[in-house]
């Protein structure tokens, strides 16, 4: 299937709005804040910074050189450029990555029932029969959300998310560069808006001071700067085989150092807005987050829309507008990734995979939307979906990605040769990339992502247990354990089986990266 | 109706002034232990002088609707919630249910009401202002703003005009 004619980018402006708006997502306007403030607001931002010209500037140039050299969706691109080993570790970022995209998608499904709650009952008190809860048990935002998520009316949420992602990815990359060239600008003009508002609250700009000025003695914490090496490489969508799949559809002579810089500032100077707005709320009015992107998401901002003298319904359709845009330019690239790499493996029509994409992928979501009750009392997450839905995110967000960073990085660095990927960037770049690059993909960035995972795991025993061990579950006592289990063969034993069907070798796919 | 007509048939005879007696008494105990009860049970609360105090400067904190203050205690987490939460005992209540707290961490804070076992009576989330304009915060708002918006208008004009 090597000599399928490839999609192309239109324009240049297309791709750095897609490849952004990817890695622009829900995790930017929530995880970041959650992040900086679990991590210690000011003495936070500076470590951020290190991580993001140490790690996340050139890995993205790796990712972005992966799919430029090879002009070949992940697994393909990576089969390239190390073999069966490398396919293999291509289908364990996109099957990872494809767990991600499926409980994505049912938050920004929980999303679109917030966004129609905006309009009016989410910012009034009510009960939560699913919970036994009277009205005034729970704050306005908890007990619509958990009114919601425990029941059957989130499915629907979830099947019309994933059509809309269909329907933006089904002519690959016109329909995306068509939806991006709205969603992104309307992201950005809504965010610019919710940043005025935040620091136009009285003390507004004292929470910005916060989010910016550095507490050393916090600083010499190791846990802070493992919160911000792990933040970059989240916030960019390093290790799920995105950055490679939209850099193949890039004409060969583009400049992907400059690409990379562009894709990763503009990021971060989301991010950056981001935090203005959510710590000017936050200390306006005195509200202290729980460090996760849900209750972030969910519970505390529209809290603090709640309580804002004026135009509260306005801003909270816009924030949750904000957030549905935000998350679909991100659901939009995982969809395309594992679509690309499907094609490209078995040489199918597109429309044929993304249909298929959709409908097992919406199957998976609707798994992290089922409204069962098993924790009644509150203590851990309520409904069965959430559960599964955090227990699978700790696998594959904190240690699927990362692992998966650390595998591509293992095999540029030394199996391939991190020169030769840096000889085919170079031609074509304004900024040359020197020997010193080699040496970070080599060893440096190995050596931080092999520090944070050890530091992770060193936490997690330290905790007594398997993640997950004690969570209320209800009847269900040993969910952890099969999430764990279920996880594992999903992505271990489903990298194998797809790395062992033909699809691409048997069609004649060379392998050692050459530049044809 | 008949039901009615039989418990007052087996009431009344009851009605002796010694058992009256003994249900006023009865009656005037349960009142008041009731009221003591609603008075227990009252919602305890934390009120600070003023909405964001100021990071070095004193205020005063009360407590209302507990019995004797002075056996609560108040303690400061500064960076609350988070991985570097910062916990500092600040004292006793005195009589009249009040205590000087002055803020030593800009930032949000959870001021805890702790009674004798230890356990948080109430609590309050109070945002502390900074005593002073940070400078080396204000550099790196703007240094890390010049960086992230000027790299991301230099690299996007360079790669509009490719």
């Amino acid at each position: 299937m090597a000599d399928t004619p490839r999609d192309q980018w239109k324009s240049k402006l297309g791709f750095i709005l897609a490849a952004s708006g990817s890695a622009i997502g829900l995790g930017n306007i929530v995880f970041f804040a959650a992040n900086a403030y679990k991590f210690g607001a000011g003495a936070f931002y500076v470590p951020y910074l290190v991580a993001l010209f140490l790690l996340g500037i050139p890995v993205m140039i790796m990712e972005l050189g992966i799919g430029h050299r090879t002009q070949r969706a992940y697994p393909e691109a990576m089969y390239q450029l190390g073999g069966i080993k490398g396919e293999w570790i291509g289908w364990f970022g996109l099957l990872n990555a494809s767990v991600i995209t499926m409980y994505y998608i049912t938050i920004l499904g929980w999303v679109l029932g917030m966004w129609i709650g905006a309009f009016g009952s989410l910012w009034e008190s009510q009960a939560v029969p699913a919970f036994g809860l009277p009205e005034g048990a729970l704050s306005n935002s908890m007990s619509y959300f958990f009114g919601m998520i425990s029941k059957y009316e989130t499915v629907a949420y979830v099947v019309i998310v994933w059509i809309m992602n269909a329907v933006i990815v089904w002519s690959g990359t016109k329909s995306i560069e068509r939806a991006v060239k709205i969603f992104v600008p309307v992201m950005w003009l809504f965010m610019i808006i919710l940043i005025f508002r935040g620091i136009t609250l009285p003390d507004g700009p004292q929470g910005i001071l916060l989010l910016f000025t550095p507490d050393f003695e916090v600083m010499k914490d190791f846990e802070v700067w493992q919160g911000a090496f792990s933040q970059i490489f989240f916030t960019l969508s390093l290790g799920f085989g995105i950055m490679a799949t939209y850099a193949s559809y890039l004409p060969k002579k583009s400049d992907q150092t400059s690409n990379a810089l562009t894709i990763s500032f503009m990021n971060c100077a989301f991010e950056y807005i981001a935090g203005l707005a959510v710590f000017a709320v936050l200390f306006a009015f005195a509200i202290v987050p729980r460090a996760s992107t849900l209750s972030m998401t969910f519970f505390v901002l529209p809290e603090g829309i709640g309580s804002f003298p004026v135009g509260v319904q306005l801003f909270g359709v816009m924030f949750f507008t904000l957030l549905l845009t935000a998350g679909l330019t991100s659901s939009v690239s995982l969809v395309e990734a594992l679509g690309a790499g499907v094609i490209d493996k078995f040489g199918m029509d597109r429309k044929k995979v993304v249909l298929i994409v959709s409908a097992i992928g919406t199957v998976g979501s609707v798994m992290f939307a089922l409204p069962m009750v098993i924790d009644p009392s509150l203590d851990g997450n309520g409904t069965l979906g959430l559960t599964l839905l955090d227990f699978f995110d700790h696998w594959a967000f904190s240690y699927g990605l990362l692992i998966c960073g650390l595998l591509e990085c293992l095999l540029i660095g030394w199996v391939l040769g991190p020169e030769k990927l840096r000889e085919s960037i170079n031609p074509h770049s304004r900024i040359k990339l020197g020997p010193l690059f080699d040496w970070m993909i080599k060893l440096v960035i190995p050596a931080v992502i092999l520090v944070i995972l050890g530091f992770s795991i060193a936490s997690e025993m330290s905790k007594g247990g398997l993640y997950g061990s004690t969570v209320e579950t209800g009847t269900m006592q040993n969910l952890h354990v099969l999430v764990l289990a279920g996880w594992l063969v999903f992505t271990i034993l489903g990298s194998m089986a797809l790395t062992a069907a033909g699809g691409f070798r048997r069609n004649g796919s060379s392998q050692g990266g050459s530049d044809a | 109706m008949r039901n009615r007509g039989n418990i007052l048939d087996r009431l009344l005879p009851r009605l002796s002034p010694r058992f009256c007696l003994r249900f006023c008494l009865q009656f005037s105990l349960g009142l008041v232990l009731l009221s003591s009860c609603i008075t227990g049970v009252r919602a305890a609360e934390l009120t600070v002088d003023v909405d964001h105090p100021t990071r070095g400067e004193t205020v005063h904190v009360r407590i209302s609707g507990v019995d004797d203050p002075t056996q609560v205690e108040l303690s400061a987490a500064y960076r609350p919630g988070s991985a570097t939460e910062d916990v500092i005992p600040v004292g006793r209540f005195g009589a009249d249910g009040s205590v000087a707290w002055t803020p030593a961490i800009a930032g949000l804070s959870r001021l805890s009401a702790l009674g004798g076992d230890g356990t948080a009576v109430t609590t309050r989330d109070v945002a502390v202002r900074f005593d002073s304009s940070p400078p080396l915060g204000i550099l790196i708002l703007l240094v890390a703003g010049l960086l992230l918006f000027g790299g991301t208008t230099v690299m996007l004009r360079r790669a509009l005009e490719d």
